[in-house]
């Protein structure tokens, strides 16, 4: 073999491998604890823009689902009440010092932050239930070709997650193909 | 006489792969103070430390240092000499000139029942933190079990996995896990446990986005329960709020509103948790809370499991490497399903 074969092929292989590795190489994968009768009561989590929210609940709505309407900005985010009166009184410029004391004081308070912060999503949730008769929640995010597709459902009776996939977005796939899916394995049909 | 260099190299690789694994841990010991008035058991105060260096190091090959040879804890006894309890903001002064890896002491106070309480700190040398937890057992027939069963953990704590355990978690019970992964690697991890027969809260899975990053999962890297804790070396000392006549009133209102931070979020930090899962296990039955922080590379990560039942530290585990998401979910749920390694 000449040494210009040689060069020849090791670059073939070169780029075969970075073209392999830059296909998605995430594993899809689906967990169903039981299927979604189609006329449930839902409420879908998507952030994305109005024309493609509107695309994906009427894919939802032709399976007759009944949707209600709740946005993603309605749970608010942790940067929101992250901004607490006991945190700035303890910021001082500790940089040169090692107080350990204080250090404790800033995580514990973050972390009793975390905990209170999950704590009101969770009312926020029961509300959703109690008082806009939503049953599940479909949280989606859709991503683009080579990045995976994701969907979980939570049960907003049992506070659990019923249902979970990640889908590999494939080249032909686009927002209606992707949402009906995923409405195909939530349901089961 | 090309092979026979071979032949040499391999053999002093090998031995020196062999001594390197075979590096022993060292650990010195403090006394563990009777904490009752109840002078009979005072010779537990040395025996209890003699012992569980004597385990360490015959079981576990640890270079072991027992506390009547360092200097900063002689006490003549027969002088009628009380040994004093170790305070944890004097332990970086206390080990400064000890020549070992960990520094381990504690206290005991007899129970009912021929019972013990054991309560067993380990500092590890030129750190500003201490792992405790508390063991009991019975005095007399199960005395030498429960010596054996704390050297186990204290041979697990004191190393670089830091692995506590307390129970296993059954596949049966609901989660709250918090974790700094989001989105499609966040159901990875879901999948593992649901696979597994775990029930999930929706705690953060009700959420498209994470919302913490390394350094912030890293707050619960230190974690307290009721029976153990890994917690940072606190002191009055570092937060000392002077105030007098001299100070005036309103300065003198903002000194006595940030003491009682400190009160609520590091002198008595644990009480102020308690009340906080109180709320969350009257919201859901959750059996327990789960951290799980993964590095930057998501190739390590480290839990801390809380039983919400009774609020104690039930598994603390770090450096848990993996190949993925779901290789490390596998390992982090073979921990907790499965007992200390090396108990009895």
């Amino acid at each position: 073999m000449t040494p210009v074969s040689h060069l020849k092929k090791i670059v073939i292989f070169i780029l075969t491998s970075i073209f392999l590795i830059s296909c998605s190489s995430k594993k899809g994968l689906i967990y169903s604890s039981g299927k979604l009768s189609a006329n449930s009561k839902i409420a879908v989590i998507i952030d994305s823009q109005n024309n493609i929210k509107n695309a994906v609940l009427i894919s939802f709505m032709k399976q007759g689902f009944r949707v209600k309407a709740v946005n993603a900005a309605d749970l608010y985010t942790m940067k929101d009440v992250y901004d607490i009166s006991d945190l700035k009184k303890l910021s001082y410029n500790l940089s040169e010092q090692d107080v350990s004391t204080v250090q404790k004081s800033y995580d514990n308070i973050y972390k009793l932050h975390v905990y209170n912060f999950e704590l009101s999503k969770a009312e926020y949730l029961k509300q959703i239930r109690a008082e806009w008769d939503v049953e599940y929640l479909i949280l989606l995010d859709l991503k683009e070709w080579e990045k995976v597709s994701w969907a979980r459902v939570i049960n907003l009776r049992t506070f659990e997650i019923d249902f979970i996939e990640n889908y590999p977005t494939s080249y032909n796939d686009n927002v209606e193909t992707i949402t009906e899916h995923f409405i195909q394995n939530i349901t089961g049909k | 006489m090309k092979s026979r260099f071979l032949h040499i190299l391999f053999i002093f690789i090998t031995l020196a792969l062999i001594s390197t694994s075979a590096h022993a841990e060292s650990a010195a010991f403090g006394f563990f103070i009777n904490e009752s008035s109840n002078e009979s058991f005072d010779y537990l105060e040395k025996i209890l430390p003699n012992s569980f260096a004597s385990t360490l190091k015959n079981k576990y090959n640890y270079d072991i240092i027992k506390p009547g040879r360092i200097p900063d804890l002689s006490v003549d006894v027969d002088a009628g000499l009380k040994i004093q309890i170790i305070k944890e903001e004097d332990l970086q002064r206390i080990t400064e000139d000890i020549d070992a890896d960990y520094f381990i002491f504690g206290s005991f106070k007899p129970l009912e029942e021929n019972k013990i309480k054991l309560t067993i700190s380990i500092f590890r040398k030129g750190t500003t933190s201490v792992f405790q937890f508390e063991e009991t057992g019975y005095l007399e027939t199960e005395i030498f079990k429960l010596v054996d069963r704390i050297a186990v953990q204290i041979k697990n704590i004191a190393n670089e996995s830091m692995i506590y355990k307390n129970g296993t978690v059954s596949s049966k019970s609901k989660l709250a896990i918090l974790t700094n992964i989001e989105g499609d690697d966040l159901n990875s991890l879901y999948y593992e446990f649901l696979a597994g027969g775990y029930k999930i809260s929706p705690v953060q899975g009700n959420e498209i986005y994470g919302l913490m990053d390394v350094e912030q999962i890293n707050k619960f890297y230190h974690f307290t329960g009721v029976n153990a804790s890994y917690h940072y070396i606190h002191s009055r000392k570092d937060v000392e709020l002077f105030h007098g006549t001299w100070s005036g009133v309103e300065y003198d209102k903002k000194i006595s509103d940030d003491k009682k931070i400190y009160e609520r979020y590091s002198f008595n930090y644990l009480d102020t948790k308690n009340e906080m899962l109180k709320k969350i296990k009257s919201f859901d039955a959750i059996d327990y809370i789960i951290i799980i922080g993964f590095d930057d590379n998501k190739s390590t990560a480290w839990i801390r499991c809380l039983n919400l039942k009774n609020n104690k530290l039930v598994i603390t585990e770090t450096g848990i490497a993996g190949s993925s998401i779901d290789d490390i979910t596998k390992k982090i749920i073979k921990s907790m399903t499965t007992d200390l390694p090396g108990n009895l």
